[in-house]
């Protein structure tokens, strides 16, 4: 048995912009186990929810990932919220469900062309990045910012779209969708992205199950889990079924992402059909945030949990995320096992790692 | 939406045993995370199974921070545990993946375990603002663009 | 496994014979939103020196002073979030469609009300 190497893989690699350290151990090209580390950029913004305010908390929560960024604040919210006993107006609800999706589709778009420039497949990544370009000036348009949302506030959103925007962005959508579609079309029948990614980081359903895997990792695997099932913010509302792949492999997970693209453009254009009028948040004034919730999202990356505790005072006693990257460290790792050290960019990728978002 | 999420409170020699339980019914880890108080560590578990979350306290006293891995019931576990390991500085014996406190780099060794200390920063006038490598453009002029 | 280049020729071709879908950006520049949250504006004639708006920035980018009557505002701490900007009563703060232009340093605009107009 020849001896093994070891090949540090990280945190500055050419195809992964993520702050995520590996040591691969080697035999030959052929990776024996992998044991990743994290904490380059650890911020500690949990212990910063217990000094400040609640309610600037939210902005706070916005800024843990650049590009889940609104499902963040969207779930420091809803978390607040139910602490406080607020019912949100349903406008809001529907408003908050339109930007979670607008921000699924550029957070999948994005992830699409990282992972065509992983696999060295330049003009789809370019092509990728056009299409979400035209998702983040919606975003602009809607809410004025285009990384940090900024709309949502304990008690609902802080402006209100008129109903001549939300036609226009309704229009624009089935456009962009057009667009997309060409673009998915080479995801899915060119012949590079097929041998890059087929057959490639297997990861069997029980496994990913009892890995605790989330989001299209889990889904990839043919297990039906999708936190938005909850029906939390106006989910339980609309038509949908969870998206799921059964290979296991890169390209299933890769499909998941696709095909959930499709399904949040037509989530869009359900909300704005049943777009309800009427107020678009509730007053907090005197009141304070009181007992303790667990709080679960759908995040692009998969499912996202808050903790939240307070004791009626003005800041949290206890904020805590636990971040989809987080669940899915256990998973890479066994996915990582016995695969060839040039698939392992492709593979840690598949994960969709947001390692910054990862170290609140 | 659906928040009927139950919080028990459990003892520490239960730890493991419920964790086995939790398994053998099908749940799956959702997260463990650790709290600091005065005088204890609040360690809580989730678990999930079909969209219903189950969640579990146990208390860890600070003289003894100890708290059994569940490396062998939930192979996931290990991120969690070093994680707490590195944040809050537990001693988790039996932990199958011992980063060694290496797992999360902080700068600040431990930084969580803590009471938090708010410090204070006080707004001075707005000529205090000034510093070295900052450009202060004079009263009522219009920036340049 | 298919072999079909055809979907990403189509694309590459079509996209090279259009027109490109960047912006040859400091010449050619994109009318703002009616809703971009370019930077925080402030009109100190107006200003009564409340200093609520200094008490709601997050960031205390904002620092007012009653006594001196000056207000000064760190554009490289502001995240413009809008806080001043919708709890100012005298609507002396207002947030501007334009950018904020790129920063070398820390860009402190401040401002001082040296004389007030005598009651009409």
């Amino acid at each position: 048995m020849a001896s093994t190497t070891i090949v540090p893989f990280g945190p500055q690699h050419p195809v992964l912009p993520e702050p995520i350290h590996l040591d691969l151990e080697l035999d030959d090209e052929r990776v024996v186990q992998a044991l990743p580390s994290i904490g380059y950029v650890h911020r500690g913004l949990e212990l910063l929810a217990e000094r400040h305010d609640y309610l600037e908390m939210s902005q706070v929560a916005e800024r843990i990932c650049g590009i889940c960024s609104f499902i963040h604040g969207q779930g420091y919210c809803q978390g607040v919220e139910h602490l406080m006993g607020l019912e949100v107006p349903p406008r809001a609800v529907y408003l908050r469900t339109i930007w979670a999706e607008i921000s699924r589709i550029q957070s999948h778009l994005l992830w699409l062309g990282l992972s065509a420039d992983a696999f060295g497949f330049e003009s789809l990544f370019q092509h990728s990045w056009r299409i979400r370009e035209m998702l983040v000036d919606i975003i602009e348009e809607t809410t004025g910012g285009r990384v940090i949302f900024g709309v949502c506030k304990v008690g609902g959103i802080r402006k209100d779209v008129d109903d001549e925007t939300l036609q226009r962005v309704g229009r624009r959508i089935r456009e962009i969708e057009a667009a997309y579609e060409e673009v998915a079309r080479v995801f899915r029948e060119d012949p590079t992205v097929q041998k890059r990614t087929a057959g490639v980081g297997v990861l069997g359903a029980e496994d990913a199950y009892a890995l605790g895997a989330v989001g299209p990792v889990l889904r990839g695997s043919g297990v039906v889990r999708d936190t938005r099932q909850l029906g939390y913010a106006a989910y339980g509302e609309l038509d949908w079924e969870p998206v799921v792949e059964t290979a296991g492999d890169c390209y299933a997970r890769c499909e998941v992402r696709l095909r959930e693209i499709s399904q949040s453009f037509d989530l869009i254009a359900q909300c704005i059909d049943r777009m309800p009028e009427g107020k678009i948040d509730v007053s907090v004034k005197g009141k304070r945030p009181q007992g303790e919730t667990m709080i679960r999202l759908e995040q692009p990356r998969g499912e996202v949990c808050y903790y939240l505790m307070a004791k009626g005072r003005k800041n949290l006693e206890r904020f805590r995320v636990r971040t989809p990257t987080f669940a899915n460290i256990a998973p890479l790792v066994q996915m990582l096992k016995g695969c060839e050290l040039a698939d392992v960019p492709v593979i840690v990728l598949t994960i969709d790692p947001c390692v910054s978002c990862n170290e609140r | 939406m659906n928040l009927e999420e139950s919080f028990n409170d459990l003892e520490l020699a239960q730890w493991v045993a419920t964790a086995e339980r939790q398994r053998a019914d099908g749940f799956r880890l959702v997260q463990m995370t650790g709290t600091a108080r005065d005088d204890h560590f609040e360690i809580m578990i989730s678990y999930d199974k079909e969209y219903r979350c189950e969640n579990f306290r146990v208390r860890i006293p600070r003289d003894r921070p100890e708290l059994p891995s569940l490396s062998g019931v939930f192979p996931a576990a290990f991120t969690y545990e070093n994680e707490l390991k590195d944040l809050f500085g537990l001693a988790v014996p039996g932990l199958a993946v011992d980063y060694g406190g290496g797992f999360l780099r902080t700068k600040t060794k431990i930084p969580f375990s803590g009471s938090v200390t708010v410090k204070k920063e006080k707004p001075g006038s707005a000529s205090s603002r000034k510093t070295a490598d900052s450009k202060v453009v004079p009263f009522n002029a219009k920036r340049e663009e | 496994m298919s072999w079909s280049w055809l979907s990403i020729s189509s694309l590459v071709t079509r996209s090279a014979l259009s027109r490109p879908a960047t912006r040859l950006y400091p010449v050619e520049r994109r009318e703002p939103f009616r809703k971009t949250r370019g930077h925080v504006k402030f009109v100190v004639d107006d200003c009564n020196f409340c200093t609520i708006c200094a008490h709601k920035c997050p960031t205390r980018a904002i620092v007012a002073n009653k006594k001196e009557k000056t207000w000064a505002i760190d554009h490289s701490l502001c995240i413009l979030c809008g806080n001043c900007v919708e709890d100012c009563r005298e609507g002396c703060i207002t947030l501007s469609n334009d950018p904020w232009p790129p920063m070398e340093a820390k860009e402190v605009l401040s401002f001082r009300k040296d004389f007030e107009l005598p009651p009409a």
